[in-house]
This record gives structure tokens, C-alpha cells and sequence, in this order.
């Protein structure tokens, strides 16, 4: 168990900042899970931290050392490829015992750590295959194998789960986390995926462009992302944003939007930068959750009511997402699969204002305390 | 579907086979004649087919000239410049397929060039320096010579056979307890033996085969390879065909086999050279 920290940790190739000093700690054996779009930084991150990947600038601490000039193999890191990078002239057994090998453990104690994380994978029959006999969610075990058996300090994983059909994936997903839990190691574990991220991780850094966006706990970066970026890449149906106008009206906050007009209850008025109260009008983005609204279908236009055009019913089982067209906006909802609702239909759309985020268009920063 | 296969395996073997049977002839030649008496070599007719086969030549070559000495001294220049380029293109080989380094692009168009060059442009300048040296009529110097006319093909295939290895399974070796050294030697070296077996055959092809070096730089019996020490069938009253043939056969019998061996793995890292 270890905990690593990153300071100002950057990484130049050429003249490209593929990672742009970025501050980052993983805490003693947690599961820290890093996200973001394909090309953010994330597996360079993660290189730099695996020593891989030589550091531009800034620095790693393991267990408070500094480990920048520090070999990989002094790290005592274990990584997991997303190729898997099995040792294709090897058989499984020497696979996983590799890393004892190395450290000239004794043959029997080798043997019975090797059958022991085989049995923990349920790879135990596999043992005497090659490696082009497996299929790929066995090489993914083997991997797994081969990183587990010498118990590291630290966990390193690289979109483990990206060449798994859907359903191995979630089978797999789960038999990281008990894995994981199971032996407490601290583990980074890399993916672009957020539906790992929100399932997996302890905490959650979502990266962008080489920066860190966001650091917290799944349902507090899913109940109060930092910024429009994080609102939308976190949480599937992404949130719904769309432009609105606060205006003070004797000192009470109303938010004026292209399709109907709503007081804002005094605790989100309370949680809004007090600036918005001073000016007369100030545009912000607003966005909504899919679950924060509800679709009625009497057509009583009220106060937090707005009258829209349903366009599409996407039913899928458990809930339907209704697409609900306000003139120019297009709002998803999700609703119970028990309402009649067909396309074209008018119906109404309650928002919980309580619910609302908003975003600063300039700055794209959430304005909500 | 069928038909128009057949036509186009018709058409291949018209155009083909006389192609085949021309270049094969002087081959066939030399085959029928290694087994012929050398009074059938000749009175007139010439025969084609050896009329009293005979395997007396194979005994013969190896008395009438010091063929046994030649062989060594071949497989000497072959093994050894083999080798010594081979030590020498698994590093830049190496290299030029992991990192990036500046005037790469160049060193490798350098070596394309170098291919190009006809030895005997050189030979003139490369007699002054080899004797200079010192080095006049020494195996050593057909060694290196060798060794550095090898070098840059080797050094492409060897590239092109390490970049099909994903640099994942050495990173792999290196968190697992390799420092970069370890695991380019148990990882890398290892999964492209077929490569370097193959690099190696061609290297000593070269030096076997090679003849103008040998002619320019060897003066004594007991250093001449096989390419020249044939010479020593054609004397000054006469040509001995019937032993010179066999011996050639001897020769070629050598790089045939080789190439044989080591022919799917030249393609196949020729096509991976050239996908890159
Ligand atoms: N060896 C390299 N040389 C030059 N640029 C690189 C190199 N490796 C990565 N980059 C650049 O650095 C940036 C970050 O790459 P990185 O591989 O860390 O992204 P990622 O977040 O892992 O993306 P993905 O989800 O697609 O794997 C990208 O813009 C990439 O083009
Ligand atoms: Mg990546």
C-alpha cells in the first residue's frame, strides 16, 4: 500500500503539453479512477507515474520519496496494459510467475502463489496454455495475474477493460473491485469510460486537455460538477444545458429562458454568487439532469411548467427518455415507462429548480456554492 | 469462377516457364557435367545427360586443389562477418525502431544509400587503406569488409522485425523487474529469433558468395575462399570441367539450402520494413 502524489506534474512531447502541471494525490489504498475524453493526458499521466514516461517537469512522490529518475522496476509498481502485453512465448504459468522469477523467489513458493492468484482468477485450468489460446477475457485474468502475485505497493491500469465485449465487461468490472477491495492495494486505473469511472472509483479525477478538471467522490463530482465539461461528461444521458438570463426583480432571482420563466426558490438564490443580485441581468448556462425533470401530460402552463413538443420516446425498460422540443431547445427527460406519451404530443415539463446548475458562459465554472 | 483461374495459371506458366528454364539451364549444365568423365567433358559431341554417370569428380576436387582449405576459409569469412554484423545491427536496429532521435530519418535514407554503392567504386581506395593497415591478404579483412557490406540490409530487416513487437511487452518486462537492457534481451531478442536467424543466413550468404573483395585482397593458397580457389580447376592448359562443376555444385548446394531456409522470414521482414 502506498500513496502517490503529483506535484505540478508535467509532460512536454516536442513542443506539445500532452499533461499541463497538474496536482493530483492518491490516497493509501484507494481506487482512484482517471477519466476523460481520448487524448486528455490519461495514460501519459499514468506512464509518468509507472516511470515510463520520462517527467518534463514537477514531481512524484511515492510514499514520500521523490521517484522522478527512479527505474520502473525500483518503483515496485505493477501496471496492466490495455493490449494486455503478455509475454506471448510464455506459457500462462511462467506468465504470472515472471515477476517472482525475476526476484528469484524459491520454485516452490512460486508454484504455490501461482496456483493461489489462478484459483483467486478462476484461471487455475489455464495454467499450461500458450497465450495465443486464450481468449481475451482470460488474457485479461492473466494480466491481472501477473500483477497481483508479488503484491505491489501500487496498481496501475490502462483502459483494462476496452477490448471486452459489453457484458465481460461488466463481469470483469466487478472482479476488479472485489479484487481490488480484497487486497487493499492502492490503484490508478485509467479509462475513458465514465460509466467505470462513476461504478469504480473511490474518487475521481476527470482530466481535459492535459488539466485536471475535477477531483471527488463519484456522486459529488455527478451532484456538483466544477464545470460545464465535467456536467456533460459525467453521467449518461449527458445533462441538458441551455441558455437563460437571472434577473433581479425586487431583490428576487428570476430565471428567464427561451421557452417559459422561473422564481428561483430563496436556497438556490442563497447559493448563487451574490454578484448576480447586484447587476441587472446576467446571462448564465443552465443545465439539468435528465432526472430532475418530469413530463406531464396535462397542458396546464403554470409557474415551473413549460409547454414543449415531444419528439422522440426512446423506451428502454426500466425508464423512457422522452425528447422534449421548447422552439429552439431540445431537453431530454427520463420518465416512468407507464406513460402514454407518443411523438408530437404536447406535454409539460416540470424542472426541479432545486436540482438546477449554473454555469458561467464566459468561464464554463459551476456559479453554485 | 474456375475458368478464368485456369486461363490466368496458363498465361503464368507461358511467360513463366521459359524465364524458369533459361535461368535453371547453366544449373542443369552443371549438374550433368559434375557427373561426366573427363574424357565424355571432351570428345565431340557434347552430351547432354552424362552418358557413364559417375561420382569419381567428388572425391577427385578434393585432392587435385586444396577444396578442403577454401571451405574453411569461406565458412570463416561467412560465420565471422555474420556474426560481427549482427552485433553490430541489433543495437542500431534496435534504436532506430524504439526511440526517436534526431538525423534519424537521415541515417536510415544513409543506409538505403550505402546499399546502392558498387563495391568495385571503392575497391581501389579501400586497397590503400587495407594496406595500409596491414592488412593485405588476412581473413580479417574479408571478415570486416563483409561484415560492413551486410550491415545496412541487416539493420533495415532487423528494424522492420523489431517494430512488429509492441513495446508494451517490454515495458511489461520492465515493471515486472527488467531494467531496459533486461528487456529488450528477454523479451525482444527472443520473440524475434526467426529474424535474427534470418539476418544471420543472409549475412553469411554474402560473405560466402563474395568474390571481388577475396580476388583483390587474398594473395596466398592457404587464405583464398571457395568463390576464388575454384579458379584453381581452369589452369593454364585446361579447363578441368567435369571437377570445377562439381565443386561449384558443392559450392552452391551450401547457399541454396540456406536460402531455402530462411526465404519466408526474409519476405516477411521485407514487408514489414516497408508497412512501416
Ligand atoms: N509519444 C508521443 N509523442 C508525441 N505526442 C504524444 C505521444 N504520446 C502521446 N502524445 C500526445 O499526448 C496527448 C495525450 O496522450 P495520452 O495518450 O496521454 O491520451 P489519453 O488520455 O490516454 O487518450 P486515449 O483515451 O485516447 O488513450 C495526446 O494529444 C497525444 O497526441
Ligand atoms: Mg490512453
Amino acid at each position: 500500500m502506498a500513496n502517490v502524489i503529483c506535484r505540478q506534474l508535467t509532460k512536454l512531447y516536442g513542443d506539445t503539453l500532452a499533461v499541463k502541471a497538474i496536482d493530483l494525490e492518491v490516497f493509501e489504498g484507494e481506487f482512484l479512477v482517471i477519466v476523460g475524453p481520448s487524448g486528455c493526458g490519461k495514460t501519459t499521466t499514468l506512464r509518468m507515474i509507472a516511470g515510463l514516461e520520462s517527467i518534463s517537469d514537477g514531481e512524484i512522490l511515492i510514499d514520500g520519496k521523490v521517484v522522478n529518475k527512479v527505474e520502473p522496476r525500483h518503483r515496485d509498481i505493477a501496471m496492466v496494459f490495455q493490449n494486455y502485453a503478455l509475454y506471448p512465448h510464455k506459457k500462462v504459468y511462467d506468465n504470472i510467475a515472471y515477476p517472482l522469477q525475476l526476484r528469484r523467489v524459491p520454485k516452490d513458493e512460486i508454484r504455490s502463489r501461482v496456483v493461489e492468484t489462478s484459483r483467486l482468477l478462476g484461471i487455475e485450468p489455464l495454467l499450461e496454455r500458450r497465450i495465443r489460446q486464450l481468449s481475451g477475457g482470460e488474457r485479461q485474468r492473466v494480466a491481472l495475474g501477473r500483477a497481483i502475485i508479488r503484491q505491489p505497493r501500487l496498481f496501475l491500469m490502462d483502459e483494462p477493460l476496452s477490448n471486452l465485449d459489453a457484458q465481460l465487461r461488466i463481469q470483469m468490472r466487478r472482479e476488479i473491485i472485489r479484487l481490488q477491495r480484497q487486497l487493499g492495494i492502492t490503484t490508478v486505473y485509467v479509462t475513458h469510460d465514465q460509466v467505470e469511472a462513476m461504478t469504480m472509483g473511490d474518487r475521481i479525477v476527470v482530466m481535459r486537455g492535459g488539466l485536471v478538471q475535477q477531483i471527488g467522490e463519484p456522486m459529488t463530482i455527478y451532484n456538483h460538477p466544477a464545470n460545464r465539461f465535467v456536467a456533460r461528461f459525467i453521467g449518461s444521458p449527458p445533462m441538458n444545458l441551455f441558455d437563460g438570463v437571472l434577473e433581479n426583480r425586487n431583490d428576487r432571482l428570476v430565471l428567464c429562458t427561451g421557452f417559459a420563466e422561473y422564481a428561483l426558490p430563496a436556497q438556490v438564490q442563497a447559493r448563487l454568487p451574490s454578484t448576480h443580485l447586484a447587476g441587472g441581468a446576467a446571462p448564465v448556462v443552465c443545465g439539468m439532469r435528465a432526472e430532475d425533470m418530469t413530463v406531464d401530460l396535462a397542458d396546464d402552463e403554470s409557474d415551473n411548467h413549460a409547454l414543449g413538443v415531444v419528439d422522440l420516446v426512446e423506451p428502454l425498460g426500466s425508464d423512457v427518455f422522452v425528447s422534449v422540443k421548447f422552439g429552439e431547445e431540445m431537453l431530454l427527460a427520463r420518465t416512468a415507462p407507464d406513460l402514454p406519451l407518443r411523438e408530437t404530443q404536447k406535454v409539460c415539463l416540470k424542472l426541479n429548480l432545486a436540482k438546477m446548475h449554473f454555469f458561467d458562459p464566459k468561464t464554463e465554472q459551476n456559479l453554485l456554492r | 469462377m474456375n475458368s478464368t483461374r485456369t486461363i490466368r495459371a496458363i498465361s503464368y506458366v507461358t511467360i513463366l516457364l521459359p524465364a524458369v528454364l533459361i535461368s535453371i539451364f547453366p544449373l542443369i549444365v552443371m549438374i550433368s557435367t559434375s557427373f561426366k568423365t573427363s574424357q565424355e567433358v571432351y570428345i565431340p559431341p557434347p552430351t547432354f545427360l552424362p552418358r557413364q554417370p559417375t561420382i569419381q569428380n567428388y572425391f577427385d576436387i578434393w585432392t587435385v586443389v586444396p577444396l578442403g582449405t577454401y571451405f574453411r576459409n569461406s565458412l570463416v569469412i561467412g560465420l565471422g562477418s555474420a556474426l560481427i554484423a549482427l552485433v553490430m545491427a541489433v543495437p542500431a536496429a534496435y534504436a532506430l525502431a524504439r526511440f526517436r532521435f534526431q538525423g534519424k530519418r537521415i541515417y536510415m535514407l544513409f543506409l538505403l544509400a550505402i546499399q546502392m554503392f558498387p563495391p568495385i567504386v571503392i575497391v581501389l581506395g579501400l586497397f590503400r587503406l587495407v594496406a595500409a593497415l596491414n592488412l593485405v591478404d588476412s581473413l580479417l579483412t574479408l571478415i570486416l569488409l563483409n561484415a560492413v557490406f551486410s550491415l545496412s540490409f541487416m539493420i533495415w530487416l532487423l528494424m522492420g522485425y523489431f517494430g512488429t513487437i509492441p513495446p508494451e511487452i517490454e515495458e511489461a518486462a520492465m515493471m515486472d523487474g527488467n531494467s531496459r537492457l533486461g528487456a529488450m534481451l528477454r523479451m525482444t531478442l527472443p520473440l524475434s529469433l526467426p529474424g535474427l536467424v534470418a539476418v544471420t543466413i543472409f549475412g553469411f550468404m554474402n560473405g560466402w558468395n563474395e568474390f571481388l573483395f577475396a580476388l583483390t585482397f587474398i594473395r596466398t593458397q592457404e587464405n583464398l575462399p571457395l568463390t576464388i580457389g575454384l579458379f584453381k580447376f581452369v589452369t593454364r592448359f585446361q579447363v578441368h570441367w567435369h571437377q570445377l562443376m562439381a565443386a561449384s555444385l558443392l559450392t552452391t548446394v551450401v547457399v541454396v539450402i540456406l536460402f531455402m531456409l530462411i526465404q519466408n522470414q526474409l519476405t516477411r521482414g521485407m514487408i514489414a520494413t516497408g508497412e512501416k
